[in-house]
């Protein structure tokens, strides 16, 4: 190929030259200043240097400039800080597990057709889709659930006249005692076999089954009232006196049936003393206090109009039992459980108006009615 | 004749009744005497019952109601409050209620209807054709209520619909309501303000409402506040199957009925029973010369 004269003509005088001065195209393509951004792409390329960086070793003179290596390029600000993050990420994140192959297609594989079973995704913004939060527990003062059975009942109401006939006898605030939710166990043993004196006055009522359970209940009493450290005291005292209770369970002729810590007073199924129901509630205070000891202990709410109404113990016991048996909402139901009616011998109370077909039931005509009905074929 | 016999029986008392007249009781036989003398015209009851019997005096200072206020969420009973008998042991009036809910009614009817009458109805007023000539029958113009795209006739408009009720019945039908409430035992009072924990979902309400029995299974209730906590409503609203809440200036009797029961702060009850007793404070009006 004949060489580009006007190159020649650049750096070789004449053809007619020596050889040695002759230079190949590609050397001299080479060796041409090119544009700088004609090489721009060259800056990030592995093996080569950057231009700002041959320029800076020229400007300083060394192979190693101070300064940053590419001021002017390189990874932008968002590429660093993103690569840091996979980096990172890398490093956090453990090794995920390894897939199984599955197979493709699932011999047992139904489509669903309804929605019935499926897995539950996502939600539709209501607030019962989110999960309770710890705010959401509710802490009442009286039992969340409620006592329905008598025994129990009676139980509450000895534990509260007892509990009450003590803060009189102290002299202390009646409504303390409602700091206490729960007696420990020999506590409410040492309650449970107090008695109750019928028709005695509420600080005199109370008869101790013996001079020990009485030390150890004052004590226990007297903690209660407005002091800080009531609860520890009671506890210690509660230790202190499940030595002497030992010794009384041998002699207790009347076991507690269940022994579970869930079950409302430690298991007991009644009332040792009936002599609490006998108590008069007439004064004011004293009949807030029971009420309202009463019902913390039995989940029982007393309307103020109930309030009103009730004397005794015995009227407050027996306004919750009613209110377990409430008032039959059907007439029939009402009429058939009154006994001045039942006694009748002309009165009969039925549940629904009665027919002619039950009159014929009763005269024994339906039989024939119904046979003489399959006779002709309409039955 | 009746003079006669009244003297008849006057003689058969002297006689049968040992000596009843002839004690040593001057002024009861006077008094009696009189009675059968004023008998013979007006055949009247003798009040000789009521001189032997004691006249019941008039009670002036009635016992006052107690009601037991409770604490919030807990619902620990507090204290017990007391409460005149003219303000929470109302005897039931229905038709005082009945009036007052229809009066409440009549109130919040917004009376917005509007139609247009042919004149309100946008359109030319021209004549549709000639009245002579055509052989059709003879018309007005477009907007006539007889055409389609025409105005109405009788069509509603605008207007007040509230009705009128004196102040001393509303008043006695709110103290009414409340008095239901309580005599039934439905009406539970908050001695603090009802307020929830913060961040407190409806999950807690519902959970009050089970415990307390509360919720629709009992008919429902009816929360009312003192002041509007907008948290504690938009809460309470999101279980309103189960309640209703209320501050005091939106409660009306209607919605002291509605529901269940009534859980209401202290302060709100009083000030509504405050607001509700004019009838009471009234004084009879005296001439001032």
């Amino acid at each position: 190929m004949r060489p580009s004269l006007r190159l020649l003509n650049l750096e070789v005088p004449s053809l007619q030259g020596p050889r040695a001065l002759y230079v190949c195209s590609g050397c001299r393509q080479e060796a041409r200043p090119r544009p700088i951004v004609a090489r721009q792409f060259l800056r990030h390329a592995s093996n080569a240097d950057s231009l700002s960086e041959r320029v800076r070793r020229k400007i300083w003179g060394t192979d190693n400039p101070p300064g940053v290596e590419d001021p002017y390029g390189g990874q932008g600000a968002l590429e660093r800080k993103f690569k840091n993050q996979q980096a990172q990420k890398q490093e956090q994140a453990p090794e995920p597990a390894p897939v199984e192959d599955l197979p493709l297609v699932d011999d047992s594989y139904e489509p669903a057709t309804t929605w019935k079973g499926l897995e539950r995704i996502g939600h539709l913004d209501r607030w019962n889709d989110a999960p309770r939060t710890e705010v959401d527990t509710y802490e009442s003062f009286s039992l969340k659930k409620k006592i329905y059975k008598k025994g129990p009942l009676n139980l509450a109401a000895h534990q509260t006249a007892v509990e009450i006939c003590m803060m009189h006898a102290l002299d202390k605030p009646l409504l303390s005692i409602c700091s206490v939710a729960e007696h420990e166990k020999p506590v409410f043993k040492m309650i449970w076999k107090c008695k109750i004196q019928p028709n005695g006055t509420w600080d005199k009522a109370l008869e101790y089954p013996n001079q020990e359970a009485e030390k150890s209940l004052v004590y226990i009493f007297e903690q209660i009232g407005g002091q800080p450290a009531a609860p520890v005291a009671e506890e210690a005292a509660a230790e202190q006196t499940e030595e002497d209770t030992e010794a009384l369970e041998l002699v207790d002729f009347n076991e507690p049936v269940s022994q579970t810590p869930i079950a409302p007073f430690f298991g007991y199924q009644d009332a040792r003393d009936p002599g609490c129901l006998t108590l008069p509630l007439t004064d004011a205070d004293t009949k807030f206090a029971f009420l309202k000891r009463f019902s913390q202990l039995t989940g029982h709410y007393f309307p103020d109009p109930v309030i009103h109404q009730i004397s005794t113990v015995q009227q407050a016991v027996a306004y919750v039992q009613g209110e377990l048996k409430p008032k039959p909402k059907k007439l029939a139901e009402h009429l058939a459980e009154n006994e001045g009616l039942q006694g009748m011998p002309n009165v009969k109370i039925f549940g629904k108006r009665r027919t002619t077909l039950h009159k014929d039931d009763e005269m024994g005509r339906k039989k024939i009615i119904e046979a003489e009905l399959r006779a002709r074929g309409l039955l | 004749m009746p003079g006669s016999d009244a003297f008849r029986a006057l003689r058969w008392l002297s006689r049968g009744s040992g000596g009843l007249l002839s004690g040593a009781e001057t002024t009861t036989q006077r008094c009696l005497a009189r009675s059968f003398f004023r008998s013979m015209a007006t055949e009247s009851q003798s009040p000789a019952d009521n001189l032997t019997r004691e006249v019941p005096k008039p009670v002036w200072n009635p016992e006052p109601v107690k009601a037991t206020t409770y604490s919030f969420p807990s619902m620990e009973p507090l204290r017990q409050v007391e409460y005149p008998q003219n303000h929470l042991l109302m005897p039931m009036r229905k038709d005082l209620l009945h009036r007052a809910v229809v009066y409440e009614g009549d109130m919040t009817r917004q009376g917005t209807a509007s139609t247009k009458w042919r004149d309100d109805v946008h359109g030319s007023g021209r004549k549709l054709h000639p009245q002579k000539g055509t052989g059709k029958a003879r018309v007005g113009d477009k907007k006539s209520p007889i055409r389609r795209g025409g105005g109405v006739a009788f069509g509603p408009h605008p207007r007040d619909f509230s009705s009128g009720l004196p102040r001393k019945i509303y008043d006695k039908a709110w103290r009414i309501a409340l008095s239901y409430r309580y005599k039934r035992g439905q009406l539970t009072i908050i001695d603090n303000e009802i307020v929830l924990p913060e961040n407190a979902t409806p999950y807690l309400i519902e959970e009050i409402f089970k415990v307390n029995n509360w919720g629709k299974d009992f008919g429902r209730s009816t929360l009312i506040t003192e002041r509007l906590d907008e948290n504690l409503f938009e809460t309470v609203r999101k279980v309103g199957h189960h309640a209703k809440i209320l501050d005091r200036l939106d409660v009306d009797v209607k919605d002291l009925l509605e529901t269940g029961r009534l859980i209401i702060e202290k302060q709100a009850l009083d000030r509504i029973l405050a607001q509700h007793s004019h009838d009471l404070d009234m004084q009879p009006r005296k001439a001032l010369y």
